[in-house]
């Protein structure tokens, strides 16, 4: 699990979000607004969705906090809702073959000249990015994944395997960018 | 970069997976808790609203069985009154005809063979209803089977004219 998620919730206002309470709903919303954006915005890479995404995931988990039965921790109770909320947003706007191509990679020297990695990474094609997210950052295994998706562990895998593949071309384009400039 | 060797490359990659999960937290440009709160709270009228509805919902048809059982078990019993009174008058009309038997018996004779002969039948199926008769004495059917039999065995006794003056 990503550091940002790595937060502990006291048994109080778990009961009191089971029970209903907004004032508990509150703080999980200080505490797990953050978060849930950057994940949001990671798969996204769009400000609005992220913030509709946090928002149906609060109440999603405000809703189904009664079926919580503290298997797992509450944060990762939750990041899983937000991945799956934010899943259900990246399916609304195309379909998932759609998804996996890439927009327009950047191969070319004119898009990697000055890219960074957070640029490298939001130019990966939307299910790829999610993938690489999910499985680099968040440490969710292949398995997840694939259950996230609805889709098989090799589906993961492949995914995984162009995305870190792109990447690295981005991210290599952008080294002999900046070398073919300095000399 | 290509003159590195695989392992580099991955040494490499890892660099930048740790980077990108050292990349910063992003924050919404908008208070969401507002608009949360919001529809938090219709959710739970909804949700309320619904129970409420579910609730009536059972209570109504709580409210539709008893009615049901109101209004049935009174005319159920009605009719069983009127059965049972039916039954009465059956039984008591069958009384009536072993009375007149007895009565046409001490007056009268058998006059021929062939009327010795039906009697006897008709003693022998009586015989037979008595016998289900005891072991279902609320049986209306039996009752008018044994109504029928009686009347039939009086008539057999009676000259023609009486019969038909009973008859008229």
């Amino acid at each position: 699990m990503s550091h940002f998620f790595n937060i502990c919730i006291d048994d109080k206002t778990i009961h009191q979000l089971q029970k209903g309470d907004l004032l508990a709903l509150e703080r999980i919303y200080i505490l797990f607004s953050r978060p849930a954006y950057t994940l949001a915005m990671r798969i996204l890479n769009n400000r609005e969705m992220a913030e509709d995404v946090v928002q149906e995931s609060l109440l999603k988990a405000f809703n189904a906090a009664p079926s919580y039965r503290k298997e797992a921790p509450f944060a990762a109770w939750f990041r899983q809702i937000v991945s799956r909320q934010a899943l259900l947003c990246l399916r609304k706007q195309s379909r998932w073959t759609d998804l996996e191509l890439i927009p327009e990679i950047g191969v070319t020297t004119e898009h990697a000249i000055g890219m960074d990695l957070e640029h490298a990474y939001q130019l990966l094609a939307p299910v790829q990015r999610a993938v690489l997210w999910f499985y680099d950052v968040e440490g969710y295994s292949h398995q997840e994944i694939a259950n996230l998706f609805d889709k098989t562990i090799s589906f993961s895998k492949s995914q995984l395997s162009r995305a870190r593949k792109d990447l690295r071309t981005l991210l290599n384009d952008k080294e002999v960018s900046y070398q073919e400039t300095q000399q | 970069m290509t003159n590195k060797t695989k392992v580099t490359c991955m040494q490499d990659y890892r660099k930048e997976i740790t980077r990108l999960s050292e990349l910063p937290q992003l924050s919404p440009a908008n208070d969401l808790w507002n608009q949360i709160e919001k529809k938090a709270k219709q959710q739970q009228k909804n949700r309320r609203w619904s129970q409420y509805a579910k609730q009536f919902t059972e209570l109504a048809m709580v409210a539709s069985l008893l009615l049901m059982v109101i209004v049935k078990v009174p005319t159920v019993l009605h009719q069983q009154q009127i059965q049972n009174d039916q039954l009465e008058q059956i039984k008591h009309y069958s009384s009536l005809l072993d009375t007149a038997w007895l009565n046409e018996q001490a007056n009268s004779q058998v006059q021929t063979a062939q009327k010795a002969y039906l009697s006897a039948r008709i003693h022998d199926q009586i015989a037979a209803v008595d016998n289900q008769l005891n072991q279902n004495p609320k049986s209306r059917q039996l009752w008018l089977t044994r109504v029928g039999l009686m009347e039939n065995l009086i008539q057999l006794y009676q000259p023609p004219t009486t019969r038909y003056i009973t008859l008229l």
